[in-house]
């Protein structure tokens, strides 16, 4: 085992890497994000009994233990939806009615820091965001859905310091903290019936927006990982919920609708300057239980299965303090889901490859699927390709994801009706560096 | 394809199956008609107009089980009567017919009866005993009863929309009065009875449909039983609203005029501005006003006007329904309910139960796409432009799709549901240029046409009595200003 070099554990500028983090919100598993090391993703994400590079501050702590020298890793998801389709089925919007999703590459930076203090106990920091949302639809003012909701965002970056023991050779456990900062954004257009015409029209867009740095909960993460041969390992982590209590602001911008017997109504009944809001997201604990084991010929085989309390989302509230008759209240009634993950890694010397699948369930159940998210069961493929040394490493991965057709099939709590078809891809890349 | 493929399924097949509810005959398809009134013709804004009748519940229907020859008796811009539009919304409500003309019949020349028999106006008895009269000389064409044209066309699935005629002259009125304000529940029991017995066949099948809770209406729920201002906001007088008065004494008050006992409803005719008073209302003249609130009116502290019957040939129209009233009526509509539900269970119907619909729109209203709609009156976009009873084309796509879904429910079926985006977004005016449309008729308000435009479409159960209405209660303003009376409608071709 390499002896620890101890270096001292230089200050982390929050406001810096908080600016990077602001870069872009994701695609969602319910709204959750695990992309969060390009090693971990070439597997499939089922890295929770692997946890062998910087990343285990996220993926399990635990797996800190066995890291003995200060390391700093740097990398990098980018999300691009490669298919946004929506097909629409009466009564509304009706058949043959088709829209798009925005296909903008989202950001995910990632910092991790491990720093041994002693033998038995490392101390890392990572800088994450294990949640994000990014719905926005094409073509917004036209858009069937924009009454409900153009663009859809929730955005997160966690704060993550950890502190693992490694009390035995075989065994480790870690407990951290998380701070989390999160902004969220809506939008949507006001509809109404111009009494004129005796038909629906456009008559506001409403946006509603929070700081990301005015936003943010507290919660704690843990893992053990339990390697009695070098061959062999099992993991568990856990992560808290945490709850955001979120204060922004909402805009009133009338959309004119030409008729000039209308409109002064409008524009006098609608709120002026923007206005206080307040919503609140109980985002869930989560535990993440994995194995894994190194086969002949360097191939390590790794298999986990992650479960999610998604009932902690049980509704969006939002409040307008000072305007009467506009909250909305919107039952989401979430179930707790599985993932099923599974990951190969074949080294050759300082090369490696990796593949890996996963089948993530969908904790969204239909009726709820809408513009705001339209959530299914999806299918994971993963490809990965590192080069790491002592001293430093380099991996990158590619993960292609397939959603499973929606159809709302007659069931909308939104009564918007159609299918969904929709993929992913995220590549994925880390740097690492071993002092 | 597909819907070719459910008709030819169904016409097919004289199979029966298990449906969702219990044992329902296997629908067939292959012919469709419709029988009703007003609410089956697709009327709306007070008129009968193309625009409304493509919204029509049984032309939506037709649709969406795949015909395409679906006949209506289409009439063109700007409807017979001359459609209404609204004119203002502030600072106060009014509308006005679109044109001094009315619309012209396009489909006269079908050499056929319609498959949408529906004509504005009937009562039950009417479908077998009527052949000639304002709208059902363009629906009927003089070619026989409606359940005769109907019958000649050998439907397999038919509709049948028939019982507003018989209760609502009731709340409209202010006071339920059988053989006066509603068809008698007996002659209502024997007549339905008579003409679903008529209507049973061996293979045929439909929907009988109610008739939904007069509470919900706008006609009923747009004027609160409170002093208001102008924008409609109940006036606080020490922290209490104050309740409008009327001509009853109650426990606790026992000279009248006194407040309205919780539970009163005010007909939208007790805001109508009428030329025998001025051109003001009855509240705008101070008619249930506590003078205490607005001393300035003429008529502060007089109570509203109930409604009442002179015999032998005189409806005296009025403006409140006291909870009696609204109890009687809302019986009485159960029991009609009661009697299309038995009579479509024991000649192979299904019911479709309009009065649960209309408490979950006056509830919740309804949600589609972000989009919310209530029943409220001109701003609701549930109901039509200004006669605050019949739907707009949104509030009949509502309705069918509901029906729709009972269909698929009960017969196991799966016909589409109707696409709603024609109905939402589609301006309900005119197009530019629509001959036979001019400006808007300012010279009449609304509000007083209305009324007794509704009369018209729903007239007493004796057409021949004399419709009159209030003027006020004051016997000197009544003089000052003539009695509006509205004619009899006529029956002869």
């Amino acid at each position: 085992m390499t002896r620890p070099r101890r270096v001292p554990l230089r200050p982390v500028s929050v406001a810096l890497v908080l600016l990077l983090l602001a870069a872009a919100p994701a695609f969602p598993s319910g709204f959750q994000l695990n992309t969060q090391g390009a090693r971990a993703t070439g597997m499939g994400l089922a890295f929770t009994a692997v946890a062998d590079d910087p990343s285990a501050i996220f993926f399990n702590p635990a797996g800190l233990g066995w890291q003995k020298h200060f390391e700093v890793e740097v990398g990098s998801s980018f999300l691009t939806k490669t298919q946004g389709d929506f097909i629409g089925e009466s009564p509304y919007p009706g058949f043959g009615r088709t829209e798009q999703e925005h296909k903008t590459t989202f950001v995910l930076p990632t910092l991790y820091v491990v720093a041994p203090l002693t033998s038995e106990i490392n101390f890392g920091l990572g800088i994450f965001s294990p949640y994000g949302l990014g719905f926005r639809w094409d073509n917004a003012e036209t858009f069937s859905g924009r009454f409900i909701a153009q663009n859809a965002v929730i955005q997160t970056a966690d704060l993550n310091p950890v502190l693992s023991f490694q009390p035995l050779p075989a065994f480790a456990f870690a407990v951290g903290a998380d701070y989390r900062f999160s902004k969220v954004q809506l939008e949507r257009n006001q509809a109404a019936v111009n009494p004129f015409t005796n038909s629906v029209v456009d008559v506001a867009h409403i946006k509603l927006n929070s700081d990301l740095t005015d936003n943010h909960g507290w919660g704690w993460n843990a893992g053990i990982l339990i390697r009695p041969v070098p061959q062999f390992s099992i993991g568990a982590a856990y992560r808290s919920k945490i709850k955001v209590d979120y204060d922004g602001t909402a805009t009133f911008q009338q959309r004119l609708t030409g008729d000039p017997r209308f409109d002064p109504l409008v524009a006098a009944q609608l709120p002026q300057g923007s206005h206080p809001v307040t919503t609140r997201i109980e985002f869930p604990e989560s535990i993440n239980l994995g194995a894994a084991a190194t086969l002949p010929a360097a191939f390590t085989l790794s298999l986990e299965a992650d479960w999610t309390k998604w009932e902690r989302f049980k509704s969006l509230d939002i409040t307008f303090p000072d305007l009467t008759g506009r909250d909305l209240h919107r039952p989401t009634i979430w179930k707790n889901s599985w993932a099923y993950r599974v990951g190969l890694e074949k080294k050759f010397s300082d090369v490696a490859v990796r593949a890996g699948y996963y089948r993530d369930k969908t904790p969204q159940p239909i009726e709820n699927a809408g513009p705001i998210l339209a959530d299914n069961d999806r299918d994971g493929y993963t490809l990965g390709l590192g080069y790491n040394t002592e001293r430093w490493g380099v991996d990158v991965s590619d993960l292609y994801l397939k959603f499973k057709r929606l159809d709302t099939a007659g069931r909308s709590q939104d009564n918007f009706f159609g299918q969904y078809k929709e993929s992913a891809n995220i590549f994925a890349f880390s740097l690492r560096v071993s002092f | 394809m597909k819907k070719a493929m459910l008709r030819a399924f169904a016409a097919g097949a004289g199979l029966t199956i298990l449906s969702a509810s219990g044992l329902a005959q296997t629908p067939n398809f292959s012919k469709y008609v419709a029988l009703g009134d007003s609410y089956g013709a697709g009327f709306g804004s007070g008129c009968l107009v193309a625009r409304h009748q493509a919204f029509s519940g049984p032309n939506v229907l037709a649709r969406q089980l795949g015909f395409s020859d679906f006949q209506q008796p289409t009439i063109s811009d700007p409807g017979i009567p001359t459609c209404n539009a609204l004119l203002t919304l502030v600072p106060s409500v009014t509308f006005g017919p679109i044109s001094t003309k009315t619309g012209t019949p396009t489909n006269l020349a079908l050499g056929r009866p319609y498959d949408n028999l529906s004509v504005p106006g009937f009562k039950i008895a009417d479908v077998s005993d009527t052949v000639s009269g304002g709208l059902a000389d363009v629906v009927l064409r003089g070619k026989g009863s409606a359940l005769n044209q109907a019958l000649s066309l050998n439907p397999t699935f038919i509709t049948l929309t028939i019982v507003g005629n018989d209760i609502l002259t009731a709340p409209g009125a202010g006071f339920l009065l059988d053989g006066v304000t509603a068809t008698p529940l007996a002659i209502f029991t024997a007549k339905y009875n008579s003409v679903a017995a008529a209507l049973k066949a061996s293979g045929r099948t439909g929907v009988f449909l109610g008739t939904g809770d007069v509470r919900q209406l706008p006609l009923l729920t747009a004027i609160k039983p409170v002093v208001t201002d102008a924008t409609g906001t109940p006036i606080l007088v020490g922290g209490q609203t104050v309740s409008l008065l009327g001509p009853r004494t109650t426990s606790t008050c026992s000279t009248a005029p006194c407040p309205l006992p919780p539970g009163t409803l005010v007909t939208l005719g007790a805001n109508a501005p009428q030329a025998a008073l001025g051109g003001k209302s009855l509240l705008g003249l101070g008619f249930g006003i506590p003078c205490a609130v607005a001393p300035s009116l003429p008529q502060c502290g007089k109570p509203l006007p109930d409604g009442s019957f002179s015999p032998p040939s005189t409806v005296n129209v009025g403006v409140l329904l006291y909870p009696d009233e609204v109890q009687a009526i809302d019986d009485r509509i159960r029991a009609m309910n009661d009697v299309i539900k038995a009579a479509a269970s024991a000649n192979g119907f299904i019911y479709f139960d309009t009065y649960a619909l209309a408490q979950s729109l006056g509830a919740t209203g309804f949600d589609m796409g972000g989009m919310h709609l209530t029943r409220d009156f001109v701003t609701g976009g549930f109901f039509s432009f200004g006669d605050a009873v019949h739907p707009s084309n949104i509030g009949y796509m509502v309705v069918v799709d509901a029906v729709i879904q009972l269909i698929n429910s009960a017969y196991g079926t799966s016909v589409p549901r109707p696409d709603f985006s024609a109905a939402l977004f589609t301006p309900d005016v005119p197009a530019a240029g629509t001959a036979g449309v001019g400006p808007l008729d300012t010279s009449v308000f609304f509000t007083e046409e209305s009324w007794r435009a509704f009369f018209e479409e729903f007239p007493p159960y004796d057409p021949s009595l004399k419709v009159v209405l209030p003027a006020g209660s004051d016997p000197d303003a009544i003089e000052r200003a003539p009695v509006v009376r509205v004619e009899p409608r006529r029956r002869d071709p």
